[in-house]
């Protein structure tokens, strides 16, 4: 793992040239970064009025007067067996291998259109490439580990992961982004392709340090009879804004979109998940759940949308939360925009506290109040984590969280 | 002989694409109880569904020709007004709906509306109600909402009480009743049962047809009738089971043509 | 239920296009030009004899509403143009209390919507707007007599000033949005009860607006009372005729629901589809105090209505259970907000939709608790029926909660009449279309059956007339 945190770099346009330098990238890379460049100065910043942005200021995220981190991601595999090649390279030698930019990132692309991803698009610096070949399964879950080391000065890091799955191809990611000490601004951009009949599951977690906020956008199309299922896992950061997309592009595709917020401090997180429904026969489900400690808040946005013509689309969308403390807020809108009639849509949201009925059932057996606490706590986050397979997968979530819930319940 | 009441003859159906039934006859004529029996998934509901006219079950070939008339291209609602009645094996909640309104609106159809005074349906709603040990307090009750097992499996009865039907189909009645709820449910439709009517019973079991006796008993296998007696042949199947007809019957085994 | 053969007649009688879309030809005591002025405003004050601090209240309102841009979230109001409508029509010189004394085309109109003789049968009291002016009020004699009041807003500024200056705005303030601002400046006619401590009043009060004009706006301004442990039900209901050019409706509702009491107040919005509807309407709930508003939207263009109740202090309770039905060229953006200001309030949201014929119906919601406000229930539920592949169906709900100690429960679904229940019901000899009509009527149930008799067979049968040819 190599990290730069390069005072020289900043967000000026000569910095394009010495990132695609020092990354090694042919010239067609750095045209690209370039017109993204432009695209990022040509767009508005967006403003509080906006709805995605009511809820978590937008200024928190500028980046002017941020040095640029540069950093190698790190590739191996979960669990026990057989040393193996992981199947991954950084962004850039993906880039490289295939020749041209992906179309996302091209003149026109999706990239280009909103402020923050053409501002990666153009200062990427860092960020993963995997290919899954056609067919192919892969046994162990592929571990990516961005780990950003203590910064001294305001900084800021760009990775850029793109996860394409050939048809049927099979596999399970996990990438963790991650960060020390410092005052650093974070604004990875994943995007995930699935051709027909692929079936990915993906794991994002966002353990950053306390001086960290996070921008992230996660971008999923998904091709015919594929299948993806996606977990967001927020237990760091300051302030953490997220923008997660599923485009159900091909009949018969299904997206799993789970979340795991557990929050403690004055951490904030503000997290919008879209279903796009473009065709019909979609299934998608959504399932987040949020638990809120000390003076922490958290906001979830969800929308299903479905196309007009998009029939028989099945969609369900369920967000909880679990609010610990008297001085925790949350936020829930759930929300459906639904512009066919042959559907089946469906959200629900709820707010809690400990269960009282649980808890005196738990002390009944004999267990203290905090232990008490603990099982509803991991009960909540049970409910998540199990929808995931593997357990190899299940069980290192499991130990992620009850690390979390040691250092902000003390329990 | 009389006419036949129901004739069906090679009939096919499909669900979804996937053929369930793949040749089936039978007929049934006047005042004759039939009892279909069968292991699960052998078409048993694809049966009924299909002689009611769901939407979903596809008629791919063969006739069911009711009263001389062939029907299979009738809508549900042009059968009921025939005569055709099933009760269903899964009634279906209408919210809102209060049973009293919804039963004066299909009695109406079915018998028009100028032959139904609200008095009198009213009288008889409540007197088929008492028989069938079903709470006055029903009638307001939403259509098969919140209702247990046994109430829906009793206000199928009451429904055809009310329809009068000249075809019944009782689509595994007995599921889910206890013993009490069996005998009042089978008193109420053997109460109903006249000379003229003919009377298809659908049953995974043999216990109904303690209640409910049969003139004739058919065993489906694979979407066809494979075997046809009287009533000793439930009684044969309770003791030996289906596995050894499924064996000699299955989707793969040769057709046996039996009729009644 | 009626014989089939007359409900089929009565069914011809009403169904060319709507049933409400006669007009009268105008003969006004006095209507105002086109657009919006400040002389204008002091013209209205002046004609009502207003006292000088009302006309103050208007005059700022007025700067208010011009500082204020046009909403952009919801639904399009782009096609409102204000310097295209008349804001002040006065149809008559008073409100009379004597129906014999209303003039007698106005008398014509009420008498073909029913109005005297539903009061006859089940009201306590009716009050008649036609345009912008009450034109007739009465009131049970043995209510009267128990201290209630039951006037059109511009009797009540006449007779009450005190009460009126004590509560005029403090519900919904005129910065609250633009058209709040727009009806606090121009504001005319709507209702205004006071219930005395104890007072209740069993049977409903009911207000009947009618627009007339073409490109009219109307602008109501309601206030209810209701004093320590009293109760009232008071129900709106309005039409207009049916005009190429597009009439506002804008008015304002303000509820003071005070300790242990209780206010039910049932809209059935039957607006022709020329119509803005764009109404505001809050309720503060004190000590133990309920509310409960009961919202039919059926008609208008576009509706944007939101019924809020504030839950101000320990106990109090808020109910709002809401329907709308989008047919053609409809945007039917209703919901509800609920605000628990204190502990140990509880309130439940129960909204059903259709959207039909390329209508939208959309749902757009507020649970908001604060943060010393603890121990809350809150439940909202939304159910949508979308009939076929033009219509459109959104809800847009936002759950803002400060507090720990809270039952909240928000759940959406969005479907299309279900086959197996369409298929039960032909089963029993219904054809489609009555399948189909049934399960409607049997969605808006739970509405419906909170109606006066009267009204819920209005209803059923105005969604019958919507349901028609729906199938094939």
């Amino acid at each position: 793992m190599t990290t730069m945190a390069d005072d020289m770099l900043n967000l000026e346009p000569a910095s394009l040239e010495a990132l695609s330098r020092q990354l090694g990238e042919p010239g067609w890379a750095l045209e690209a970064r370039r017109a993204a460049q432009e695209a990022f100065a040509a767009l508005p910043f967006p403003e509080r009025t906006e709805e995605a942005w009511r809820r978590t200021p937008p200024e928190l995220f500028n980046p002017q007067g941020r040095g640029i981190v540069r950093l190698t991601p790190a590739f191996d595999l979960l669990g026990e067996g057989e040393p193996e090649e992981p199947v991954g390279l950084p962004f850039e030698k993906g880039l490289a291998r295939l020749g041209q930019v992906p179309e996302s990132l091209g003149p026109s692309g999706s990239r280009l259109q909103e402020k923050f991803s053409a501002l990666n698009a153009a200062f990427r610096s860092g960020g993963a490439w995997v290919g899954l070949p056609r067919g192919r399964s892969l046994d162990r879950p592929l571990q990516i580990t961005h780990q950003v080391p203590t910064i001294q000065a305001p900084a800021a890091f760009f990775p850029h992961s793109r996860i394409v799955g050939e048809r049927h191809s099979k596999a399970t990611v996990v990438e963790s982004f991650a960060s020390q000490g410092g005052d650093l601004l974070a604004a990875p951009v994943v995007e995930i392709q699935l051709e027909e009949g692929a079936c990915l599951q993906y794991v994002l977690v966002s353990r950053w340090g306390e001086g960290t906020r996070a921008l992230t956008h996660l971008d999923v199309r998904l091709a015919r009879n594929s299948q993806l299922r996606v977990l967001f896992l927020g237990v760091g950061g300051a302030t953490t804004k997220a923008f997660l997309t599923g485009n159900l592009d091909g009949e018969g595709a299904k997206s799993e979109f789970l979340g795991l917020v557990f929050a403690s401090g004055q951490q904030h997180f503000d997290v919008d998940t879209l279903q796009n429904h473009h065709v019909p026969a979609g299934n998608s489900d959504v399932l987040f759940n949020c638990a809120l400690n000390e003076s922490s808040r958290s906001i979830f946005t969800g929308n299903i949308f479905v196309a007009p013509g998009a029939q028989k689309t099945d969609a369900y969308q369920k967000n909880r939360n679990l609010l610990l403390s008297g001085k925790a807020h949350a936020d829930s809108i759930p929300k459906l925009e639904i512009l066919a009639n042959d559907v089946r849509c469906t959200h629900g949201a709820t707010f809690t506290t400990y269960d009282q009925d649980q808890q005196f059932y738990l002390q009944s057996r004999g267990l203290p109040d905090a232990d008490a606490r603990r099982l509803i706590i991991t009960g909540f986050f049970q409910e998540v984590i199990e929808r995931l397979e593997g357990p190899v997968l299940v069980e290192w979530l499991a130990g992620l969280m009850q690390e979390k819930m040691e250092t902000s319940l003390g329990v | 002989m009389s006419d036949p009441l129901l004739k069906i003859e090679n009939l096919h159906v499909a669900v979804e694409g996937k053929q369930i039934l793949r040749g089936l006859n039978l007929t049934v004529r006047p005042g004759e109880i039939h009892a279909i029996m069968g292991p699960n998934g052998s078409g048993k509901s694809t049966l009924s569904n299909a002689l009611m006219g769901h939407p979903s079950y596809l008629v791919t070939s063969g006739t069911v020709t009711y009263k001389g008339q062939q029907i299979q291209e009738l809508p549900a609602d042009e059968r009921a007004r025939q005569g055709i009645f099933l009760a269903f094996q899964y009634p279906t909640a209408i919210p809102g709906v209060s049973l009293g309104n919804f039963l004066l609106a299909a009695v109406r159809n079915v018998r028009g509306a100028a032959n139904v005074k609200p008095l009198e349906f009213r009288k008889e709603l409540m007197a088929c109600m008492k028989d069938l040990g079903i709470r006055q307090d029903f009638a307001g009750r939403y259509v098969n909402e919140g209702f247990s097992g046994g109430e829906k499996k009793r206000v199928e009865i009451l429904q055809m009480a009310m329809l009068r039907p000249s075809l019944a189909i009782l689509d595994e009645t007995d599921s889910g009743l206890d013993i009490d709820a069996l005998r009042i449910v089978a008193e109420g439709v053997n109460r109903q049962v006249t000379p003229e009517m003919g009377v298809l019973v659908i049953t995974h079991y043999q216990r109904l047809l303690d209640y409910i006796k049969p003139d004739f008993v058919h065993v489906l296998v694979s979407g066809r009738i494979v075997q046809s007696g009287g009533p000793e042949l439930a009684l044969e199947l309770e003791a030996r089971g289906y596995d050894e007809l499924l064996r000699t019957h299955g989707a793969d085994a040769a057709p046996v043509v039996a009729g009644a | 239920m009626a014989d089939a053969s007359t409900e089929a007649a009565i069914v011809q009688q009403i169904r060319s296009d709507y049933k409400y879309g006669f007009s009268d030809a105008e003969d006004y005591v006095f209507k105002s030009g086109k657009g919006l002025t400040r002389e204008l405003i002091m013209q209205i004050s002046r004609l009502k004899q207003e006292p000088e601090w009302m006309l103050d209240i208007r005059l700022k309102a007025f700067e208010v509403f011009k500082s204020k841009p046009m909403p952009t979230w919801g639904a399009d109001l782009s096609g409102i143009d204000f310097d295209d409508i008349h804001y002040y029509v006065r149809p008559s010189e008073k409100a009379e209390t004597n129906w014999d004394d209303v003039p007698e085309y106005i008398k014509n109109t009420f008498d073909k919507l029913g109005i005297p003789e539903a009061e006859r049968k089940f009201l306590a009291g009716v009050s008649a707007q036609y345009e912008s002016e009450v034109v007739y009020h009465s009131i049970r004699e043995d209510l009267e007599k128990l201290g209630v009041i039951f006037l059109d807003m511009d009797g009540a500024l006449r007779q009450f000033p005190e009460i009126v200056r004590q509560y005029f705005g403090t519900v919904i303030p005129m910065s609250d949005n633009k058209f709040a601002a727009l009806n606090t400046a121009v504001w005319s006619g709507g209702s205004f009860i006071y219930v005395p401590e104890g007072v209740k009043v069993d049977i409903p009060l009911q207000a009947y607006f009618r627009i007339n004009a073409q490109s009219m706006g109307q602008f109501e301004r309601t206030l209810i009372i209701t004093a320590p442990g009293s109760f009232v039900h008071y129900i709106e209901g309005c039409t207009a005729p049916v005009y190429s050019k597009d009439s506002l409706h804008a008015a304002v509702v303000e509820l003071i629901a005070l300790e242990g009491s209780k206010i039910r107040y049932t809209t059935i919005q039957n607006w022709s589809n020329n119509v803005y509807n764009l109404v505001t309407k809050r309720a503060k709930a004190f000590r133990n105090a309920a509310v409960e508003w009961i919202d039919g939207n059926l008609g208008s263009k576009i509706t944007m209505k939101y019924p809020a109740i504030f839950l101000m202090e320990e106990g109090a309770r808020g109910e709002v259970l809401s329907i709308a039905f989008a047919g053609k060229g409809q945007h039917q953006d209703a919901g509800a907000k609920m605000v628990h200001l204190a502990p140990h309030t509880s309130s439940t949201v129960l909204s059903k939709s259709i959207s039909k014929d390329g209508g939208r119906a959309s749902y757009r919601g507020l649970v908001k608790v604060l943060p010393k406000a603890e121990n809350i229930r809150s439940n909202v539920r939304c159910d949508a029926l979308i009939l076929d592949p033009e219509s459109r169906s959104d809800t847009y709900p936002t759950m803002d909660i400060g507090n720990q100690n809270v039952h909240i429960g928000h759940e959406a679904t969005v479907s299309k009449v279900g086959d197996e229940q369409v298929f039960y019901l032909m089963s029993r000899g219904l054809s489609e279309d009555d399948a189909i009509t049934m399960i409607v009527n049997g969605f808006f149930e739970p509405f419906t059956k909170e109606l006066p008799l009267e009204y819920a067979v209005e209803l059923n049968r105005l969604i019958k007339l919507e349901m028609e040819g729906s199938v094939g």
